[in-house]
C-alpha cells in the first residue's frame, strides 16, 4: 500500500528527538494500549500483518500527529470493528461515556 | 472474549512466534545476484518500501521460506515465500550526493524481486 506510512526517504520532519533516559511509554494510556494489543493478539482475533495493515490505514494527518501508540489504538478500533468484535455503535457509545481525550 | 490468568499473559508474551517454515518451493535466487524490485503499487499490505521500487541491489542473505505479510494481512493464509536480505547502495536510492557507505539491507520476499 503506497500510504503515508511508507515515508523511508521523505524529507521535511526535522531532526529526530533523542531523549537523555529512553522510556517505553510516556503517558499511563500508552502502556494500556501496548496491554491491549498483545491481550488481543492472545485471543487470536488477528494477526501481526492485520495489526500492520490497520495502521496504514490510519488516516494520514491522523497517522503523523497520533504517535506511535496512538496509531496502535487506531489500529485496535478498526480490527475490533472488522472482525465484528465490537459494533461501530458499541465503540461510539463507549467512547462517548468514557471520554475521548482517555485514549 | 476469553478471560486471561497471569500465568497466560506470561506464556504469551515470551512465547516466540517463528514466521519461519519449511520450504515447498525452491529458491529462484542465490546470494550474489543482482536483483530488481518490482515496481508494485498495490493497495493491500506489501513490505516492499516506495524508495526500493525498481532500484537495483545484491542478494547478501536467503533465509528460507517466510509467511508472506501481503497474503495473511487480508485471510490469504501463509502462503510461504523464500525471503532475502537485500543491500542497496545509498547512491543507487538517493541519487550522487549520497554517501558511498550508506547502504540500506532490507529483507524482501521473493514476489517482491525479478532478476536485474
Amino acid at each position: 500500500m503506497d500510504g503515508i506510512h511508507d515515508l523511508g526517504g521523505m524529507q521535511g520532519f526535522g531532526p529526530i528527538p533523542r531523549e537523555a533516559e529512553e522510556v517505553p511509554f510516556h503517558a499511563d494510556w500508552e502502556r494500556r494500549v501496548f496491554a491491549l494489543l498483545l491481550a488481543l493478539g492472545y485471543t487470536g482475533l488477528f494477526n501481526i500483518d492485520e495489526i500492520r495493515h490497520a495502521i496504514e490505514r490510519v488516516p494520514p494527518a491522523e497517522y503523523l500527529s497520533a504517535g506511535y501508540y496512538g496509531r496502535w489504538a487506531r489500529a485496535i478500533e478498526t480490527l475490533l470493528i472488522e472482525k465484528g468484535a465490537v459494533s461501530r455503535s458499541e465503540f461510539e457509545a463507549r467512547l462517548s461515556t468514557r471520554g475521548r481525550a482517555a485514549r | 472474549m476469553p478471560v486471561l490468568t497471569q500465568a497466560e499473559v506470561w506464556a504469551h508474551c515470551t512465547r516466540r512466534y517463528p514466521y519461519q517454515r519449511e520450504a515447498t518451493q525452491p529458491a529462484h535466487f542465490e546470494v550474489g545476484q543482482t536483483v530488481r524490485a518490482r515496481n508494485l503499487h498495490r493497495a493491500s499490505h506489501c513490505r516492499l518500501p516506495g524508495y526500493a521500487k525498481g532500484k537495483t541491489g545484491l542478494i547478501i542473505a536467503h533465509h528460507g521460506a517466510f509467511i508472506l505479510p501481503d497474503a495473511n494481512a487480508h485471510g490469504g493464509g501463509e502462503q510461504t515465500q523464500h525471503l532475502y536480505t537485500v543491500r542497496f547502495e545509498g547512491r543507487v536510492l538517493w541519487g550522487e550526493d549520497a554517501g558511498v557507505s550508506d547502504p540500506v539491507l532490507l529483507d524482501l520476499w521473493e514476489g517482491y524481486l525479478q532478476p536485474a
